[in-house]
């Protein structure tokens, strides 16, 4: 009898724990009701272009200290969270070695008047290979975020690069915002 | 008994605790922006003797003929242009490697330089900063071993060009502009001078010419 008391209090302990710690894995309160289970499409994000978005047959070619080329891409909140955009990640094709020759920027632009940009990232291109770590702003559903990504040629690049080609697929990773 | 209980409880609980911390994570999403291409453009200097076959590089583009004696001639034009997508806006020239046992560069003279931007303009005399004897001619030897017009040194880079050019012949464009859009040449005339004795008779010297295409304007 004694023994099946305490098996029943550890049981309860573990389910207390248990649900702690599901419970510390949702959303904050202020966002959602908490439920055991989630509704709807919960944190999910589109990309606008998808794909293409820097292309050298129409942008151009890179050279030492050639035109920075600029694009923009929307992150779009498709899911019913918000979310911040916390890390990029590049895979690159072909003449990787060019990624070490070119440099980026990522600036998250601002929405309405006096809202700066956000620079997210800036520095060797080849970097994003490992993956970076952002803090971007948060973008609740409906909205999206404007990135704008900057490559160029430093005038200090050499004779190494001349005539390389690569493609890189670039992720965005976005996750749900934490109270800050 | 007890004790034993209790500590079953308590790994247990740090079990659970454990199992906890370690799953707890924020939802995340990701999305790839695929077919991204960059691509680095090219400089490619080609080099012809006769401005229809063309490489990275030409030999013997002056040669003199065989019975080739003291008076004579040799004029060749040298042929370049740029089949890269990126215009030079400057190229430099040396002459270097001289291959001279028996001191024949000393009697050649160089009596016509013009290039393409000024066909009919002999520039020689602009040369004659490299007249190391002041005789008043500008020898092969002068040419390849005279310090640079620029800065007095004599390395193999620009530093040591003798020429120099920075425009194409309308003095409006790049002087190789990219992919093959205009073509630069050189028309040298080496002399064999008259004043060259028996000593040279059966003499031969060799010597490279180089040639260096940049993006940019470079300035010593």
């Amino acid at each position: 009898m004694k023994h099946k008391q305490i098996f029943t209090s550890a049981f309860t302990i573990m389910l207390v724990l248990s649900l702690v710690m599901f419970m510390a894995n949702q959303p904050s309160a202020s966002a959602h009701a908490i439920f055991l289970g989630r509704k709807g499409k919960n944190l999910d994000i589109e990309l606008s272009p998808q794909q293409g978005l820097f292309d050298s047959d129409k942008d151009g070619s890179f050279y030492p200290g050639s035109p920075k080329i600029t694009k923009n891409l929307e992150v779009i909140n498709v899911g019913d969270d918000p979310f911040r955009i916390c890390r990029f990640n590049a895979t690159f094709y072909g003449n990787i070695s060019l990624a070490t020759g070119l440099q980026i920027e990522i600036l998250e632009l601002g929405k309405g008047i006096g809202e700066e940009p956000r620079l997210l990232y800036t520095g060797i291109l080849s970097s994003l290979h490992e993956g970076v770590e952002v803090d971007g702003k948060r973008a609740v559903p409906k909205n999206s975020v404007t990135l704008q990504i900057t490559v160029w040629m430093p005038e200090t690049a050499g004779n190494e690069y001349k005539g390389l080609t690569m493609t890189a697929d670039i992720a965005v990773t976005v996750r749900f915002p934490p109270a800050k | 008994m007890n004790k034993k209980i209790l500590a079953s409880i308590m790994v247990i609980g740090i079990l659970a605790l454990a199992m906890g911390y370690g799953t707890y994570s924020y939802f995340s999403s990701t999305k790839t922006s695929t077919g991204n291409t960059f691509t680095a453009g090219t400089l490619n200097l080609q080099l012809s003797n006769d401005n229809t076959t063309w490489g990275n590089d030409v030999t013997a583009t002056w040669a003199s003929p065989s019975g080739w004696a003291p008076g004579d001639n040799v004029t060749s034009k040298i042929y370049l242009r740029n089949t890269g997508s990126v215009a030079a806006e400057a190229f430099y020239a040396w002459w270097h490697n001289l291959a001279d046992p028996y001191g024949l560069s000393n009697v050649i003279e160089i009596t016509w330089w013009s290039d393409s931007t000024w066909p009919d303009y002999n520039c020689v005399p602009d040369f004659l900063v490299y007249d190391a004897n002041h005789d008043g001619k500008l020898s092969l030897a002068e040419l390849v071993n005279g310090l640079s017009y620029y800065n007095g040194l004599k390395t193999p880079d620009p530093n040591q060009a003798r020429f120099y050019a920075d425009y194409d012949e309308s003095y409006t464009h790049p002087v190789l502009q990219a992919n093959a859009g205009n073509v630069f040449w050189l028309n040298m005339t080496y002399h064999f001078m008259e004043t060259a004795g028996n000593a040279y008779q059966g003499a031969s010297a060799s010597f490279d010419l180089t040639f260096d295409a940049w993006q940019h304007h470079y300035v010593p």
